[in-house]
């Protein structure tokens, strides 16, 4: 069987900076620069706080096969692909997805989406870059369970242990050497 | 889209609100290989266009926003825009410079720049979708705060996608301190930007694009980005680290510790309750997630949630170093919530932070000073440390509401001079612009770069971290003098370090980057800029090329400054950084010397190219391109003298 992959989405810790989105339309957007042709999209909504980060899940069972002219398939390393020589541009797979994922290219007003980039995908490696270690994860399909419990387990020992107040003062005693640190960062001329 | 450009997008939008049109004009080749973008675009275009004796709230007056070739790619920190204008507040070169995405918004529309003239009759708002651009009427916007404005449009266009820049309150009452706000909580806030477009009756701009842009070599733009980023996090880690981590606020503690926090009205360089403002408190309880404007390789916004007590339920995004200070040590105040829903505040009202504050730190003295009585602030009560008026000033200030709104709408420097006497001393401003929050005592180069700013006192024309990054090999090796990397002295090579480093920052507002992404090693600002633009352009561009271009871009400032009356006795700072020794903190015992401060006005005009009354000259403005304009300063009788 072949290894499949998806993009895991860390919701929590997007910062809405859209260089995922930036990236993917520079180098995939042929040739138009846009956040119409990215195939990633964040949304954002500064007054709650949340920034999301919108792309394709590689479904096991993607809705967007809705296609009636079969333009839509899975490839031999499990990526949902467009063929866009077939896509009629009528919008049915873009209603379908459940991630807003789909959208139609402004200038050749097919539907575009993305394709994991062949295995290395642009939009992973500047996140990482940025915003160390990244909110958008290059991950094995059966790891999505791992990948998330660990996640989640991380942030709930961190609550856990503060409401165990176990570890509190050490936490607190973190953030007040955290000023001290600036400090002496600053005596170093490390300074802002 | 216009298919011959790659990097600029090819077209300028100008409306005219007296007549209400509006007509998409192709780019001009001159301007943008020669002004770039941004502030270069704006600067000449207000050099050529707004003439000598204009009124700044009159229909010759322009308010421009421009991107720069960068707005929209994926070069770090590219979603930024200028705003400039005549200024009331200066009376000579106002602009202002923002992040969220409104820049990147109209980029991917199709345009470069907006060109606003005219006074429309009736308040309304400039519509924005690809090739639609309208003017519509905003009846029912007027009065409302940015907020409640930028969700009205949202909810009326179905597209919560779009990018709003408003003006609140403060913009509409044509206020002083007047910021344009967009994406909520981004401001273009210097210079009362927004209290010409209040003057205008213009209340909000909204883009929403997708035509986009064209970049020349995408995998360079790429490539150029990653290795950008790379170079910041091996060469500046700890900033890299650290300035993601806490954002602005971090200065509360740094410059505490330098010295440099304005204190009591800047009486002093430190407070004795800065731990109360500092990231500790901040984001123990307070500070959720971080969020970044567009394009961002940090995220120094602070997004925050009040979750207890008289504030609870607040929220607000983008908090900064300079509410901390302005709503804390500037006033003397020690309440963080007080500082947070303060700058909450003037992003729902549409008000500039630092301007703000500034005022308030001057009403304050005066009122601790007894030169404003409790009939002057309609009974309200400014003694230092009272933080529970700070809000309801905040509320009066933006609607020029009583004695005090009033007085303080008129921005600390014209309200000093209606109250006369004392009062101008307590003033803080340098052409009548309030200035950013670092005291000018501790660090000389970057006191001196506020002095001689084309847009009036401000941190941003100059990338003066370097004053105290900068090893003494460093320094002599970019000024020609290693003494120059002690922040206390006053050397004559800082003047040239303010003038390579005010380059360095011209580049920022023309590419339209973030400022915060010089740092490191100085390869960051001498090698990629002149990268970023071939790559996204398509044109080759130099080093050397750039340096001539911002060169260019400050002599065409400094000579709309000029044409109106503005030179050397303008480029001095408060007479309080002269007279006044800092008496407590690191900075303790420190002052300017006015006698030094006078040999780096010399040498700097000098290097500039402009004569000892800082008029540039025809010599120099011919060599940098501009011989129009020495043509137009000598009918004006404005042209530098050669000998001098």
């Amino acid at each position: 069987m072949t290894q499949r992959y998806y993009l895991d989405v860390d919701y929590l810790e997007c910062c809405g900076c859209k260089l995922c989105e930036e990236a993917c339309a520079v180098l995939r957007g042929g040739g138009i620069v846009s956040p119409g042709t990215a195939r990633i999209r964040v949304e954002v909504r500064p007054t709650t706080g949340a920034d999301i980060p919108l792309v394709c899940q590689h479904c096991e069972d993607p809705p967007c096969m809705v296609c009636p002219v079969g333009a839509m398939s899975i490839n031999e390393m499990g990526v949902v692909i467009i063929d866009e020589d077939k896509c009629i541009g009528c919008r049915q797979c873009v209603q379908a997805c459940p991630f807003g994922a789909i959208q139609i290219h402004p200038v050749t007003r097919k539907a575009i989406k993305c394709d994991l980039c062949g295995g290395h995908p642009k939009c992973v490696e500047i996140c990482k870059k940025a915003h160390p270690p990244g909110v958008i994860h290059f991950v094995k399909a059966e790891d999505a369970g791992k990948f998330n419990r660990d996640r989640w387990a991380d942030r709930l020992e961190e609550s856990i242990t503060r409401a165990m107040k176990l570890t509190g003062s050490a936490i607190s005693g973190a953030l007040e050497g955290a000023a001290a640190d600036l400090a002496a960062q600053a005596e170093r001329g490390e300074v802002g | 889209m216009t298919d011959e450009w790659y990097g600029w997008a090819g077209t300028i939008l100008r409306v005219d609100l007296t007549k209400g049109t509006i007509k998409k004009v192709p780019l001009d080749k001159d301007l943008a290989y020669n002004y770039v973008g941004g502030r270069g675009f704006n600067s000449k275009i207000l050099f050529d266009e707004v003439k000598p004796g204009t009124d700044p709230f009159g229909p010759d007056n322009l308010l421009i926003f421009s991107t720069g070739p960068c707005t929209g790619t994926s070069i770090p920190n590219n979603g930024r825009y200028t705003v400039s204008t005549l200024s009331w507040v200066t009376g000579g070169l106002g602009d202002a410079n923002s992040g969220g995405y409104f820049g990147q918004a109209m980029k991917y529309a199709g345009y470069d720049a907006i060109v606003v003239k005219g006074v429309s009759k009736k308040p309304v708002y400039l519509f924005i979708e690809d090739d639609t651009v309208e003017l519509r009427d905003a009846s029912h916007l007027w009065g409302k705060d940015v907020w409640e404005t930028t969700e009205i449009l949202m909810r009326d266009h179905s597209n919560k996608g779009m990018s709003v820049a408003a003006i609140g309150q403060a913009g509409e009452n044509v206020v002083a301190a007047a910021a344009i706000m967009n994406d909520y909580s981004r401001a273009a806030a210097k210079a009362g930007v927004g209290a010409i477009m209040g003057s205008k009756k213009l209340k909000a701009i909204s883009a929403y694009g997708e035509s986009g842009i064209r970049v020349y070599d995408p995998e360079e733009v790429y490539k150029s980005t990653i290795e950008y980023i790379e170079l910041i996090a091996e060469t500046d880690k700890w900033w890299f680290e650290t300035f993601s981590k806490y954002g602005t606020p971090m200065f509360v503690d740094q410059y505490q510790h330098l010295g440099a926090l304005p204190t009591y009205n800047w009486k002093e360089g430190s407070f004795e309750h800065a731990d109360k403002l500092g990231i500790t408190p901040l984001y123990e309880k307070y500070v959720k997630k971080k969020r970044g404007c567009g394009g961002c390789m940090y995220h120094c916004s602070p997004w925050f949630r009040i979750d207890e007590g008289p504030f609870k339920g607040w929220v607000g995004e983008g908090v900064e170093y300079e509410a901390m200070t302005g709503f804390g040590s500037k006033l003397g105040c020690d309440n963080l919530e007080v500082a947070l829903v303060g700058g909450s505040l003037c992003d729902m009202y549409g008000l500039d932070y630092i301007s703000a504050a500034e005022v308030m730190g001057w009403a304050w003295e005066c009122y601790n000073e007894g030169i404003l009585t409790k009939e002057d602030t309609d009974g309200l009560d400014l003694s230092w440390g009272n933080d529970s008026v700070i809000h309801e000033v905040l509320r009066r200030l933006a609607n020029r509401e009583g004695k005090l709104g009033e007085l303080l709408a008129l921005g600390s420097r014209k309200a000093s001079e209606r109250i006369g006497g004392k009062a101008k001393y307590f003033s803080m401003t340098i052409k009548g612009q309030q200035m950013g929050s670092m005291d000018p005592r501790v660090l000389k180069a970057w006191g001196f770069g506020y002095g001689v700013s084309t847009r009036g006192g401000d941190h941003l024309r100059t990338h003066l971290v370097c004053e105290y990054m900068f090893t003494p090999e460093e320094m002599e090796k970019y000024v020609g003098d290693a003494r120059a990397s002690d922040r206390f002295t006053i050397t004559e090579a800082k003047a040239d370090l303010v003038r390579w480093t005010e380059n360095v920052r011209f580049l920022n507002d023309a590419l339209e980057t973030c400022k915060y992404i010089n740092r490191g090693s100085p390869r960051s600002y001498v090698e990629f800029p002149y990268r970023w633009l071939t790559a996204t352009t398509g044109k080759s561009y130099t080093y050397e090329g750039l340096q001539t271009i911002a060169d260019r871009v400050l002599t065409i400032e400094r000579a709309f400054n000029v044409v109106r009356g503005m030179g050397r006795k303008d480029d001095y700072l408060p007479d309080r950084y002269y007279d006044e020794t800092l008496s407590t903190g690191t900075g303790k015992g420190q002052r300017v010397s006015r006698e030094l401060y006078d040999k780096l006005l010399d040498r700097y005009y000098e290097i500039r190219g402009w004569d000892k009354e800082g008029k540039p000259k025809r010599s120099h403005l011919e060599k940098v391109g501009l011989k129009y304009v020495a043509d137009e300063l000598e009918k004006l009788g404005c042209l530098g003298k050669e000998a001098s």
